[in-house]
């Protein structure tokens, strides 16, 4: 059995698989669960063999968790990439009460880099669960850093990364997929055993967005 | 990937790093707080830890009116 074989992944794509459930159960143990499948996740697929992320919570009582990358408190919030890139996250969850306790994301970005600083993006996701006012962009939008080829199609002084595209559930497993078909970001596990996985899960993960 | 780090902080704790990550990204700590409360999370991408750290806080806290 080599590290590259399917069968050295299916530890791992059980755990996923266990805490994928997990997340999904609600209660207070299912940010927890949430960790580890992003842990988890990210380990099958782009993530850097030094990459790491962290979760914070409040002592007392609270419903709400922040999953950041990076392992410092104080440091960015960049999860290291099998390219050498960044993928910038942050990730605030809360439980919520009028759906049984189960997790949901309050607002979520991630963020592809070419360097560690955050003027280096290349495409951009957020989401965020509220919707202040009526002009605010819709919930889950992407940006990407870049020019247009054709003139005048934008509003004056408008660059186009301020562009919000339209994205219903900007899935952590879409951010995965992206990375690796569209921009050749290497996979630490073979292509069948990854891209099952992902398939698997990035349903279930809709419904940590709001319905 | 390396394990994941977890922290378990303080009320205290939490108001001095949205401090220190909103004075590191050039804001007025104040005015992230009076935004997050106020349901205003501007700088969205750049400032959404800090607001996730707010969100962890009661919604009473003295902290959002100061």
């Amino acid at each position: 059995m080599t590290p590259f074989s399917p069968s050295s992944w299916s530890s791992t794509v059980a755990s996923l698989r266990k805490a994928s459930d997990g997340r999904l159960a609600g209660g207070r143990g299912a940010a927890a669960h949430f960790e580890r499948y992003v842990n988890l996740l990210f380990r099958l697929t782009v993530a850097h063999k030094e990459a790491a992320i962290r979760l914070s919570r409040l002592a007392a009582s609270s419903p709400a968790w922040v999953l950041t990358g990076g392992h410092d408190l104080r440091g960015g919030n960049v999860i290291r990439l099998t390219d050498g890139r960044y993928l910038r996250l942050v990730a605030v969850l809360e439980l919520d009460v009028s759906a049984g306790r189960q997790l949901r994301f309050q607002a979520l970005t991630w963020q592809y880099q070419n360097a560690i600083d955050d003027d280096s993006w290349v495409f951009r996701a957020d989401y965020s669960r509220a919707k202040i006012a009526a002009a605010s962009p819709p919930r889950g939008h992407l940006h990407v850093c870049g020019t247009l080829r054709q003139p005048g199609v934008l509003r004056p002084k408008q660059p186009l990364g301020r562009v919000h595209f339209p994205c219903r559930r900007p899935t952590l497993e879409a951010a995965v997929v992206l990375l690796a078909d569209d921009f050749g970001v290497p996979t630490n596990a073979p292509h069948e055993v990854w891209r099952a996985t992902v398939a698997e899960h990035e349903a279930k993960s809709a419904r940590l967005f709001d319905s | 990937m390396q394990p994941t780090k977890t922290y378990t902080l303080t009320r205290d704790e939490i108001v001095e790093l949205v401090r220190f990550k909103s004075l590191e990204k050039g804001h007025d700590p104040a005015e992230i707080f009076r935004n997050f409360a106020a349901g205003d999370w501007r700088h969205f991408s750049q400032m959404l830890e800090a607001y996730g750290l707010c969100a962890m806080l009661p919604k009473d806290d003295p902290v959002f009116t100061e």
